[in-house]
């Protein structure tokens, strides 16, 4: 059986400097003190996983549990500082949607920046322009600089790009809270053909209707460590997950309300 | 990720032409902005120079102006690449890619402002008394040798800055000493001979002088002094780059601090 990612005693460290900084002073003086102007944190603290091609599988926890350094270990933007990774296969992050983009520069321009920072071809870009522009439902300012866009309209710009590299393996950082109602329905659709094409997928998030709806495994991570790993239904039952639970509910009960309020907009 | 040639020549592109950009688009005089700089300090020190102290050497206006392109264009490089991957920090934590290309993006940005106020040297060079002499043709030669100090420079300068900012400081101090010990104002005519043969250590000190023997005065430096300044430039970019390519994996850890 062929792993798509595999990942041995992972071990990532921490120094977060306190708030007096550093500098060449601060480094000569700590030295001399023998003090230290960090504050410690094993944020990944001897993870092993192995994920099959083709897997869908969901990470969950709390803030701070090390689920976006996992992500970012697997990606190869951190390197960990003890511990092995390999990857089979290219790698799609989505880590944090629209990373690089400029404001100063219009959409189109954008998304030749963005596909090119994801490493897509120009001609592949030049020929997703299009599609690219109404899945973001961004046509109409597809010459308009990105500044004075909302934030929506940004990560929706950022997913709708992303969503066209063609990889083996998508790392997705709580991507799919974006947008608007409408949008999150064209998300969900996307990661349903995402999911049909067999690709793997590693998906960190809070909201337990996403998880069970795409995961085939779920995990669970608490202080840089995976504490379970199973069915995603039997985990979130196991461990009570009320506060994701009540995040998950409050995001389906804001879908309804927002569905009502369309419905009767219509009227 | 994997960046092939033609991943990493459409990313350098696109990375080049947004910094471009970015720096440009709301100034209403654009790229020229970059032209008045050199200008300025072209000003200030011939007026100092050639008229308060009269200090004149023969075609000193073309021998000052060209020191100050080649000058500004290192210190550009190398004040902009240093911050520069900081200033892409939003980027470096979220996607793996090469991240040199920042660096090299802009260095390609202070190439542009280089060209433009070549164009303004040549005008000048026109209506100077100097004339044209074949040894003008080095000058890609030596250009490629302050390119190569000022990349590797700015590799250094760029890993080292995310761990200590107190860089920023030093370096602006060093180019200022710089400035003077190079020298570029002053014509090495006027400093005392048994000084010259440390200014001559520094790269700059020879690819300034050996661009304006070549445009003004039709030498061509000897072959030893030509190899070793490229050697030298050349082993100053490699060892930034090596350098920089073993910090790099640990960018993601130091640049949101």
């Amino acid at each position: 059986m062929e792993y798509a990612i595999e990942v041995k005693n992972l071990k990532k460290y921490f120094k977060i400097p306190s708030e007096r900084g550093r500098s060449i002073k601060r480094a000569f003086f700590n030295f001399l003190m023998g003090k230290s102007s960090y504050t410690h944190l094993y944020a990944v603290d001897g993870v092993s996983l192995k994920v099959r091609e083709g897997e869908f599988v969901g990470v969950t926890g709390r803030n701070g549990s090390g689920k976006s350094t996992l992500l970012k270990l697997v990606s190869g933007v951190m390197t960990p500082d003890s511990g092995e990774i390999m990857v089979n296969g290219s790698i799609s992050p989505f880590l944090e949607l629209g990373a690089g983009f400029c404001k100063e520069l219009s959409t189109v321009q954008n998304i030749y920046l963005y596909g090119s920072i994801l490493g897509i071809p120009k001609e592949e870009i030049a020929k997703k322009v299009p599609k690219i522009l109404e899945f973001a439902e961004l046509e109409r300012f597809r010459n308009a600089k990105l500044g004075g866009f909302s934030s929506g309209m940004r990560s929706r710009l950022g997913f709708s790009t992303a969503i066209q590299l063609d990889a083996d393996i998508f790392l997705v950082d709580e991507a799919l809270a974006v947008g608007d109602i409408n949008f999150q329905h064209k998300c969900f659709d996307a990661f349903e053909r995402v999911k049909k094409a067999k690709k793997t997928v590693l998906f960190v998030s809070h909201d337990v209707y996403a998880l069970e709806r795409f995961c085939e495994r779920l995990l669970l991570m608490e202080n840089g460590k995976i504490i379970d790993d199973g069915k995603p239904k039997d985990i979130i039952k196991k461990y009570a997950l009320t506060e994701l639970r009540v995040q998950g509910k409050m995001a389906e009960e804001r879908r309804r309300v927002k569905r009502n309020e369309e419905l009767f907009e219509q009227f | 990720m994997r960046y092939d040639k033609q991943k990493y020549i459409t990313l350098l592109k696109e990375m080049t032409l947004a910094d471009f950009k970015t720096k440009h688009i709301n100034a209403y005089l654009g790229v020229l902005w970059n032209l008045l700089d050199p200008l300025l300090l072209f000003g200030a020190m011939y007026l100092v120079f050639s008229v308060f102290l009269d200090w004149r050497t023969p075609d000193y206006t073309v021998y000052l102006l060209l020191g100050i392109i080649l000058w500004t264009f290192f210190s550009d490089v190398t004040a902009k690449g240093m911050v520069s991957i900081h200033g892409k920090a939003g980027l470096i934590t979220k996607v793996n890619f090469p991240k040199e290309i920042i660096v090299f993006s802009s260095g390609i940005n202070a190439l542009i402002t280089l060209i433009i106020s070549f164009l303004v040297f040549i005008v000048m060079f026109i209506f100077s008394p100097v004339s044209f002499h074949g040894t003008i043709f080095l000058l890609p030669v030596f250009i490629a040798q302050l390119i190569l100090v000022a990349l590797g420079t700015s590799f250094f300068l760029s890993a080292f800055f995310l761990r200590f900012r107190d860089l920023s400081f030093i370096w602006s101090f060093l180019l200022k000493i710089g400035f003077w010990v190079t020298p570029v104002v002053i014509p090495l005519t006027k400093i005392p001979e048994k000084y010259h043969k440390f200014l001559l250590l520094n790269p700059l000190t020879n690819i300034i002088k050996g661009a304006r023997d070549a445009v003004i005065y039709n030498t061509s430096p000897s072959i030893f002094n030509m190899v070793w300044v490229t050697l030298a430039a050349l082993a100053i970019f490699l060892a930034g780059y090596f350098i920089f390519k073993r910090m790099e994996k640990y960018f993601a850890d130091y640049v949101v601090f």
